[in-house]
């Protein structure tokens, strides 16, 4: 999950926040620590749900509605608890709690556990393959475009489309790694 | 079939709603100084530059909440120039600050065009430019130009003037927040009080001698002119060879006039006050040779 199926980079899932906060490594840092963090939580509570309220009313079709419900009622409570009871880690995390509620990599790796009919344990690894990926890959890119802005890049490619071209060149680097095994 | 669908989902979305709620209410409620912090930090600018030396706005709020006092031993440059802001803080503290009193602005010293000895095709930044043979400007104490301060600015209070090629201060937007001092390799930034009447734009030093370099030809040229028109205000620094003000806040009119170089830079100095008398009658007299 981490590297061979790597959400961002094999999946293409988790875009927005791939773009948007690999501008600088320590905030791409703290959104991976925070993904991680979401998705265990996330793959916890919707297995338990799918396993018991789901799949014993026969309601499969329903996962997509239901899941994206439960992951944004859950990122409200666990923002509201850290909040309450840690204010370092709440600053630490900071916007990324809530930016995660609408991310798509965090309902993809619930999907994905669906899918290929992970048991719990399953669930809770490819869980942290996932946001362990995602924290790999932010924080790699984040890496390299810190190097980019200072690089003299011709003037139509500065900014998102030289980040756009990375991201192929990193793509295709992890494309190998699929082809190892 | 499709009952049991809608039962599911708004049983489960209840569900949620119960969990936040009831998590919402048991969770110990916040401290009161963290509320008192949340407030004040709404009347911040809230843009986290760091100048009071703390973490963030939050974390200024946060030890302001706490002890008060904080805000006259470190203010926070970026909100003096908003009057409104400053007298909700001043309600919500319940004490009187000096407001624009505590002003400042950055001021760069350099104030030219100068000679490009070699061209220089590196990384786009003003502190690798100076690594190589103390910088691609004839003049090795004058701004660089690329931009190391405009980029650290969070007003965008600095431009690059592409004719002069420097980078210059809109002083209307600057909050003095101290950030891009530490940015240029030359140090020709400096913060100053806001009340300062006039400034000197050019930091050359001739007791410096460095092979192939000098000074560039809109700097000072040691001529004393300021130090004899206004001996009151300046003096001059034998070790920099550069004149320099004795009282800080004490307007000098005539030497702003008087410098050949225009590098006396009038900061809070009004010059429209002082009329420049001699250059109207120049302009009468060619008007005058022009009619006739």
């Amino acid at each position: 999950m981490a590297l061979i199926n790597n959400f961002i980079l094999s999946k293409f899932l988790g875009l927005c926040p791939f773009f948007g906060v690999s501008k600088k490594l320590s905030n791409a840092v703290s959104m991976g620590m925070a993904v991680i963090f979401v998705m265990l939580a996330a793959t916890l509570i919707s297995w338990v749900i799918y396993k018991y309220v789901l799949e014993s009313f026969g309601m499969e079709f329903m996962q997509i509605v239901i899941f994206i419900l439960v992951i944004a009622s859950l990122v409200q409570i666990i923002e509201m608890t850290i909040r309450r009871t840690n204010i370092t880690l709440y600053n630490a995390l900071g916007i990324y709690l809530p930016l995660i509620t609408t991310n798509c990599a965090v309902l993809g790796v619930v999907l994905i556990n669906v899918q290929y009919e992970f048991d719990i344990v399953q669930s809770l690894v490819a869980a942290i393959g996932a946001g362990v990926g995602f924290t790999l890959v932010l924080s790699m890119m984040s890496g390299i475009r810190e190097r980019l802005d200072l690089a003299d890049t011709p003037a139509c490619f500065r900014g998102m489309p030289i980040a756009m071209i990375t991201a192929m060149i990193l793509s295709l680097a992890f494309l190998a790694f699929g082809g190892m095994i | 079939m499709n009952i049991v669908s809608i039962i599911i989902l708004s049983i489960v979305g209840l569900g949620c709603a119960i969990a936040i709620y009831f998590t919402n209410k048991y969770l110990p409620s916040e401290a009161e100084h963290l509320k008192k912090a949340e407030e004040i930090s709404q009347i911040l600018p809230n843009m986290n530059c760091g100048a009071c030396g703390k973490a963030g706005c939050f974390a200024y709020a946060q030890s302001l909440a706490q002890d008060p006092n904080v805000i006259v031993e470190t203010p926070c440059m970026a909100m003096m120039k908003n009057e409104e802001a400053i007298k909700e803080l001043e309600n919500k503290l319940g004490m009187k600050l000096a407001g624009s009193d505590m002003n400042k602005v950055s001021i760069i010293r350099c104030n030219g065009k100068s000679d490009v000895v070699f061209d220089y095709h590196g990384i786009n930044t003003c502190k690798a430019a100076a690594q190589l043979a103390g910088g691609y400007k004839k003049c090795p104490f004058g701004c660089l130009g690329l931009g190391d301060c405009m980029v650290k600015c969070p007003e965008n209070a600095i431009s690059i003037d592409e004719e002069k090629n420097i980078a210059v201060v809109d002083h209307s937007k600057c909050i003095g927040c101290d950030l891009c001092t530490k940015e240029c390799p030359n140090n020709l930034i400096e913060v100053v009080s806001g009340k300062l009447a006039q400034y000197l734009g050019c930091s050359y030093t001739s007791k410096k001698n460095i092979v192939n370099r000098d000074r560039c030809k809109q700097g000072c040229i040691h001529c004393h002119i300021c130090e004899k028109t206004d001996p009151d205000a300046l003096d001059w620094d034998s070790k920099k060879d550069l004149p320099r003000f004795v009282e800080k806040n004490k307007e000098s009119p005539n030497s702003v006039k008087k410098c050949p170089k225009k590098i006396i830079v009038p900061l809070a100095l009004d010059m429209s006050k002082y009329p420049d008398e001699p250059k109207e009658k120049n302009e009468k007299k060619t008007e005058e040779k022009q009619t006739k």
